[in-house]
């Protein structure tokens, strides 16, 4: 049978872990991708969502099925990564974000979806990609949480405003303030014309 | 490449969010094509958009086990009965509090005053020698036993040394001016027999002569001076005051 989010909450909250389970299975891909954009370590970003797993289980109770289950946890995803990323002050990794990674004992591995290389001539170019990603990385919090759960995650506004608990317009504004910044910096890097 | 055209930005910016659509693309094309900074602008954003959405990875990792598995070490079930018994933890704790607060604050004194209002007092010497030592009753006059709520320093207080003096002043002037000094000392068992014309409180020992020149009293000379009253390693005294009518 396959329940629904709500379903496998209140099951879980009643104590049912392999609720829980499913609910891990679920979500535990997008939550890792949200974690490794901000903290940009395989290790930290794992922890990462072990620990908002956790959190939320413990939370289950104070989850007032107003939003959804997967903006609730991926909120608990992204604090949770950002209080690490402030912790440890790993602004500067050398990690690039989109390499593949994989573990010795296959626990987990990394596609990058082929369809997604596939981009216009100009975009094409390696470097651009890999000049945003540096980009990205000298934006303020703010604007990094945007363009990662909205330009990255491609998660819709209204799920955004939801993780960030801030209005639709302001997750708009501040898309375009960050866009702008973007540009901003690549061009100060010489790679916009 | 800044364009200062806003409401093309602002344009460009909609069509990105909302997954560039091609009937937008269409609006956008006509001021594009006439447009060169808006051109620029779109072109820049349109890279931007274009690698941010290259950078999506599609993961495939494997964190129940290790999830579930801490969860059953460290919480074996984290639901509402921890909520209760935090609630349950949160009241007993209020409660003490207040009891504490209650008892230290002096709230006590107040209980106990009303409640030996109809007590007697029970002289163990003769009233005559002006120095009484006596069981500071409470609220039950037949019994020598102080309640269990009181203070264990009260407990420990059975025979005070009870102290005699007049005051000028009226019923209402004088409980006036006990309850400003109950502020600055310690004023315990509080008993007004106003058919006696008679108040009587029990205070530390060392606060005697402080509390005697604040409320005005006088040394009744009807009864014996207590010569040694400061002198005695009594903590407590009882002073009994004779009001005007």
């Amino acid at each position: 049978m396959d329940y629904s989010d709500v379903q496998l909450i209140n099951m879980s909250i009643n104590g049912d872990t392999d609720a829980f389970g499913i609910l891990i299975e679920r979500y535990q891909n997008k939550a890792y991708a949200i974690s490794i954009k901000i903290v940009q370590n395989h290790d930290d970003a794992l922890d990462c969502v072990q620990d908002s797993f956790i959190k939320a289980f413990k939370s289950l109770d104070q989850f007032n099925f107003q939003s959804s289950f997967n903006t609730w946890l991926y909120r608990i995803v992204t604090n949770t990564s950002l209080d690490l990323l402030r912790k440890n002050k790993k602004y500067q990794s050398n990690i690039p974000i989109e390499k593949p990674i994989t573990d010795d004992n296959d626990d987990y591995f990394i596609q990058i979806e082929d369809e997604k290389a596939n981009i216009e001539d100009i975009v094409h170019s390696n470097e651009t990609v890999k000049a945003v990603r540096r980009a990205i990385n000298e934006l303020s919090e703010d604007f990094r949480k945007v363009i990662i759960l909205f330009e990255i995650e491609q998660l819709s506004l209204a799920e955004v405003s939801q993780i960030l608990k801030i209005p639709v317009g302001t997750v708009k504004s501040r898309l375009f303030r960050a866009r702008d910044k973007l540009a901003s910096i690549l061009k100060d890097k010489g790679t916009f014309l | 490449m800044m364009t200062k055209c806003r409401k093309c930005k602002k344009l460009i910016n909609e069509y990105l969010n909302h997954g560039r659509p091609a009937e937008m693309k269409e609006k956008l094309d006509m001021h594009l094509s006439q447009c060169t900074s808006c051109k620029e602008y779109f072109d820049s954003m349109h890279i931007i958009n274009s690698s941010l959405k290259a950078l999506k990875i599609d993961y495939n990792i494997n964190v129940k086990d290790t999830v579930l598995k801490k969860i059953a070490e460290g919480n074996p079930k984290v639901n509402v009965n921890k909520k209760v018994y935090i609630r349950y933890a949160a009241t007993f704790a209020c409660m003490a509090i207040v009891i504490g607060v209650y008892f230290m604050t002096g709230g006590f004194n107040n209980f106990k005053k009303n409640a030996i209002d109809t007590s007697t007092y029970e002289s163990a010497n003769d009233q005559t020698q002006g120095t009484r030592y006596g069981i500071a009753s409470t609220s039950n006059p037949e019994s020598d036993e102080i309640p269990d709520f009181a203070p264990n320093s009260l407990k420990s207080m059975e025979y005070v040394t009870v102290l005699n003096y007049v005051s000028d002043k009226n019923y209402e002037e004088i409980i006036q001016d006990i309850n400003i000094a109950s502020g600055e000392y310690t004023i315990l068992e509080l008993n007004s027999e106003t058919a006696k014309n008679e108040i009587s409180f029990i205070s530390y020992n060392t606060d005697t002569d402080k509390l005697v020149e604040k409320l005005n009293l006088k040394k009744d000379t009807n009864w014996k001076s207590d010569e040694c009253t400061t002198g005695r390693t009594d903590e407590y005294v009882k002073l009994v005051i004779v009001y005007s009518d």
